[in-house]
């Protein structure tokens, strides 16, 4: 089920716990803060879904929310999930879980929330001093271990359709 | 055994979201997708190509360049590159099932680059919010286009990239024709990996 090129089990599973730990500061320290003519102005994680919300675009804020937050917060507590428990006993494909993580895997872009907050520090840099905040570079850090353990560790696709379809299952220790 | 991964629906249905997809794009072109309203000028509003000319103006070509390629060509390399594959696997034709397959591994891989413009917006909108000194607005195009990027994940996720195989059973790569009888274990399917 799963493909490792070094650490086994553990180096995915160290990744995405740190990428676990990071996802709380990341979700409740400052963002970012833009000072314009001695007026400050601190932003969080989530002020965007709600700068959409208070512009009457639910739908959008719900979709950026999603994406930028509940995805990857689901993802990679799912992944750590599955490997603790993958880890402990046999490696089970039937698991809801494995099927969850991997579709969560297409919807879940912090990398692309990343890069956006960057490239609108550089948009807006003219307009007013803007500094990072401790909540960027954690979410930024747990964007980056989430890509690690990503790259450490993959869920077969056809592994999981072939779950799906409730084909005999061939257990195979990896 | 009849096959359980039912795909002239599947196919079917990435086309409609394709196409639903491609009508989008005009609103998600032609529609503003934010104001930026500062002190003593007059509110600027930009469509998502504004926004990379208002960069390429400014000398941030770099940048100018990530968002063209993410909010211009990679919607239309998608769009593109899908009414290829759904193009190629319509009945009597012989794909080149290996160069289609990297092609739809590519597609699943880029598309979602395509949320940085709407990733953008929402960030600006919460935090560029000075009353009347500086403040950003999100127009009605940035839903327009957040819904093609919608449509086109949706539409390469029903796209089965198995079919670009079933239908090559007497080309020269004959391995992979095989296989391809068994598309669970097939080496093509094996290929597409998932967003990483």
């Amino acid at each position: 089920m799963a493909r490792r090129s070094f650490g086994g089990l553990n180096a995915p599973l160290a990744l995405s716990l740190t990428a676990l730990i990071l996802a709380v500061p990341a979700s409740t320290l400052p963002f970012v803060t833009l000072a314009r003519f001695g007026n400050t102005r601190t932003s969080t994680l989530l002020s965007g879904s709600r700068g959409l919300w208070r512009h009457h675009m639910p739908s959008l804020s719900t979709w950026v929310l999603f994406c930028g937050v509940v995805a990857p917060l689901l993802e990679i507590t799912f992944l750590a999930l599955i490997l603790t428990w993958w880890r402990r006993d046999a490696h089970d494909h039937s698991n809801p879980w494995v099927k969850a993580a991997h579709q969560l895997q297409h919807w879940s872009m912090p990398e692309i929330h990343v890069l956006a907050v960057l490239v609108s520090f550089f948009k807006i840099g003219s307009l007013a001093q803007t500094t990072m905040g401790v909540g960027f570079y954690c979410y930024a850090a747990a964007a980056t271990a989430m890509l690690a353990a990503w790259q450490t560790f993959t869920l077969e696709p056809a592994r999981v359709l072939a779950t799906q379809a409730a084909t005999p299952e061939k257990k195979e220790a990896t | 055994m009849t096959n359980p991964f039912s795909d002239l629906p599947r196919k079917d249905l990435a086309a409609s979201f394709a196409l639903a997809a491609t009508v989008m794009l005009i609103p998600a072109n032609v529609l503003p997708v934010m104001t930026f309203a500062t002190a003593g000028s007059p509110p600027n509003v930009t469509t998502i190509f504004g926004g990379v000319a208002l960069l390429w103006n400014e000398n941030l070509w770099a940048l100018a360049l990530i968002v063209f390629t993410a909010s211009v060509a990679v919607p239309g390399l998608k769009l593109g590159g899908l009414a290829w594959l759904l193009y190629s696997v319509r009945g009597g034709r012989r794909p080149n099932s290996r160069r289609l397959t990297r092609l739809y591994s590519m597609i699943n891989a880029i598309g979602r680059w395509s949320m940085l413009d709407v990733f953008l917006v929402a960030f600006l909108t919460g935090a560029v919010r000075f009353r009347n000194l500086a403040s950003v607005t999100p127009m009605h195009g940035i839903i327009a286009f957040a819904s093609v990027v919608i449509l086109t994940m949706i539409a390469t996720q029903l796209f089965d990239p198995r079919l670009l195989w079933e239908t090559n059973e007497d080309d020269d790569q004959t391995d992979e024709a095989h296989t391809a009888e068994n598309p669970v274990n097939s080496k093509a399917h094996q290929r597409v990996k998932p967003n990483a």
